[in-house]
């Protein structure tokens, strides 16, 4: 049978578009190994925010120069969810055999913290009626604002690198995830950017800690080796997350080095994970106030001088006085008082004179007072070294999370206890 | 085919006469060279290595399969169609011993020639720059990967210019069909972006299908989707545009 040219052509055009739009479609429905993981990922970080009753958080960073360990973290977190409770404990390890060891715990009622430099347990006691939001164990990154768009640029830039992202079903009904990238795959754009990122942060880290030793990398940095498993359980939830990226790089003296940066995140005892404050009998505890600032030992006057600049010298013109006449249950009551000595009034105008009351909420807590002028206007106190007060007057709310404090001319914040010898 | 081979050498002689391949070669032989010392300049500046010798050409070929191959793949189908009619010299081909399916066959054959032409040029430019300056990096695998990305990235883009050929026969202006081949090509790349889960549907998001060539384990169902994807669409466009071009009037 011979095909006329028109059916010909119909038939060659219908069979095109059927093998296209088939395996197109069938392209979006299998998704890659990468869309899969990608959403694993999103599940459980979901599921930690909110949805697992209380879990156990491990995360653990290793770098090695040449398979010699330079620095070691490694923090443990134990996460109830329900009780809104989080116990957390991180210990540091350096080349030169020092380790720093750091603990935390916090409900709804008690900040605990302990570092590694002295033998004591910080205690603060959170007030019922406190107005700071507690803070939840873990912030879903996926919810922050711009995440989505950030989503679509990577997926962007990934572009056909996805394909190395293999998923492998698990006997159990979990999956494994796994990914190798070489040399040759990294594109050069990110082999660049991050090249040049880690070595920044190394110089930076170095620079930061004095224990974080090791040689700086100067010359032909390349990444050598990205690897990645991860392992999803039955419920979709990853439990085990692991990377290495190997970046290669010669020092001074054209020496190799090999930097493996290995991060592993483990995530267990899901539903059985107890979080339990520390019983802190017998311990060295200091207790630290919620509101961050003046307590019942702040009672007293702070002086600080008015000078100014006059001919070349600095002339005392005066003295602030802030008086600090009770603080009970978090509220605190006080004065404020400008003195200028005669004949310098025409050089610093509109002395203050008020007095003030307020109650810490947080230690953010403003007062209210009324200038010369009659206007109303806030300011703040914070305790700085033992013995004074820092004070910002005219405080300017731009919104809730930030403010901007004018000072006026030969205004000086740093107040200092009088003392009655 | 009657005249297919004569009508093919009179394609080729004609393309080879043309200004554009001479500005073609230049410009990727300045791609090559711009490339080249600014990962030079990296290497010395920032003390990273960018590439190393056989990682050079898949640089290279990363950006040029997105610009000057797609760009000049245009120019060249362009030239072939519209830029016949309107100087009125496709008169004399079509009235040649021809049928027309030869005559468009063999347009199509010489831009595919031209595209693979100049990917080969490109890879040996770049693999002579790569050599010369980092030849410490050299590898049998990295030079096999090399040969195999770039014959594998051929595919694409003459799928590309085989739609860029349709959009020829479906409009008369030559601009027209420039400025709307530019607009297929950013918006299926904004649309890659947007609509990343159904980038399939999009010719340009299969130009870095090389990566699937050359990756440490190779999906070879994945590779052969994006195959019958190429060449399903690749069918398709070759027929509508010959439908079209089969019925225009000289």
């Amino acid at each position: 049978m011979k095909l006329s040219k028109k059916k010909m052509t119909v038939l060659s055009f219908t069979i095109g578009a059927c093998v296209f739009v088939s395996t197109a479609f069938a392209d979006v429905l299998l998704g890659s190994g990468y869309d899969s993981f990608k959403s694993s990922i999103k599940t459980t970080a979901a599921q930690m925010e909110n949805g697992l009753e209380n879990y156990t958080f491990e995360t653990l960073i290793t770098l090695k120069d040449n398979n010699q360990k330079v620095f070691q973290t490694s923090t443990y977190s134990m996460v109830d969810n329900i009780k809104q409770a989080k116990e957390h404990s991180t210990t540091s390890q350096y080349s030169n055999g020092k380790t720093t060891t750091s603990y935390g715990y916090n409900d709804q009622k008690f900040d605990i913290w302990k570092n590694g430099m002295d033998d004591k347990y910080y205690v603060t006691e959170i007030p019922e009626d406190s107005n700071r939001e507690r803070g939840k164990s873990f912030t879903n990154p996926f919810n922050e604002q711009g995440a989505p768009e950030m989503e679509k640029v990577v997926d962007a830039l990934v572009g056909n690198l996805k394909e190395n992202v293999q998923a492998e079903e698990r006997s159990d009904g979990g999956k494994i995830y796994s990914g190798t990238l070489s040399a040759t795959q990294v594109p050069a754009l990110v082999n660049a950017v991050s090249s040049f990122g880690i070595k920044q942060a190394i110089r930076d880290q170095a620079r930061a800690e004095g224990d974080f030793k090791m040689t700086e990398i100067e010359s032909d940095i390349y990444v050598k080796k990205v690897t990645g498993t991860a392992i999803e359980n039955k419920a979709g939830i990853l439990e085990n997350v692991t990377g290495d990226i190997i970046l290669s790089g010669k020092d001074k003296k054209g020496v190799e080095h090999d930097l493996a940066l290995n991060i592993v995140f483990k995530l267990s005892d899901i539903g059985s994970t107890k979080v339990t404050k520390p019983n802190l009998g017998g311990a060295n505890v200091e207790k630290v106030s919620y509101y961050g600032g003046i307590t019942s030992k702040y009672v007293g006057t702070y002086k600080n001088n008015i000078i100014i600049e006059k001919d070349g010298e600095f002339v005392k013109i005066g003295e602030r006085r802030l008086e600090i006449v009770s603080v009970e249950n978090g509220k605190i009551a006080g004065k404020f008082v400008e003195t200028v000595k005669p004949g310098f009034e025409a050089d610093y105008p509109d002395p203050y004179d008020f007095e003030f009351e307020y109650k810490q909420k947080d230690y953010n807590s403003r007062f209210t007072y009324i200038n010369s002028d009659g206007d109303q206007e806030q300011g703040q106190l914070h305790p700085s070294n033992p013995g004074k007060i820092y004070v910002d007057l005219q405080i300017e709310v731009i919104d809730e999370n930030s403010y901007r404090s004018n000072s006026r001319a030969n205004w000086d914040q740093e107040f200092n206890r009088v003392f009655e010898d | 085919m009657v005249g297919f081979r004569a009508a093919f050498l009179n394609e080729t002689t004609k393309l080879m006469k043309k200004k554009k391949i001479l500005a073609a070669a230049i410009l990727s032989v300045l791609a090559v060279v711009v490339g080249q010392v600014a990962v030079t300049a990296i290497k010395h500046g920032f003390g990273l290595r960018v590439v190393g010798s056989t990682e050079f050409p898949l640089v290279v070929l990363s950006i040029f399969v997105y610009t000057i191959l797609p760009l000049f793949a245009t120019f060249v189908a362009i030239d072939m169609f519209n830029g016949e009619f309107s100087a009125n010299t496709m008169k004399i081909t079509l009235t040649r011993p021809v049928t027309r399916f030869g005559v468009y066959s063999a347009k199509v054959l010489t831009i595919a020639l031209f595209i693979a032409a100049n990917l080969f040029f490109v890879m040996g430019l770049s693999l002579l720059a790569g050599l010369m300056f980092n030849p410490s990096s050299a590898s049998m695998l990295g030079m096999l990967r090399i040969v195999l990305s770039y014959s594998s990235s051929f595919l694409p883009v003459f799928v590309f210019a085989l739609l860029v050929v349709w959009l020829c026969n479906l409009l008369r202006g030559g601009l027209a069909v420039f400025f709307l081949s530019i607009l297929v090509f950013v918006g299926f790349t904004f649309l890659d972006i947007v609509l990343s889960h159904y980038s399939s549907f999009f010719i340009t998001s299969m130009f870095d299908w090389y990566t699937l060539w050359i990756s440490e384990k190779i999906n070879a169902f994945k590779i052969m989707r994006q195959l019958l994807i190429m060449l399903g669409s690749g069918i398709m466009f070759f027929t509508a545009g010959y439908y079209l071009f089969d019925r225009k009037d000289i």
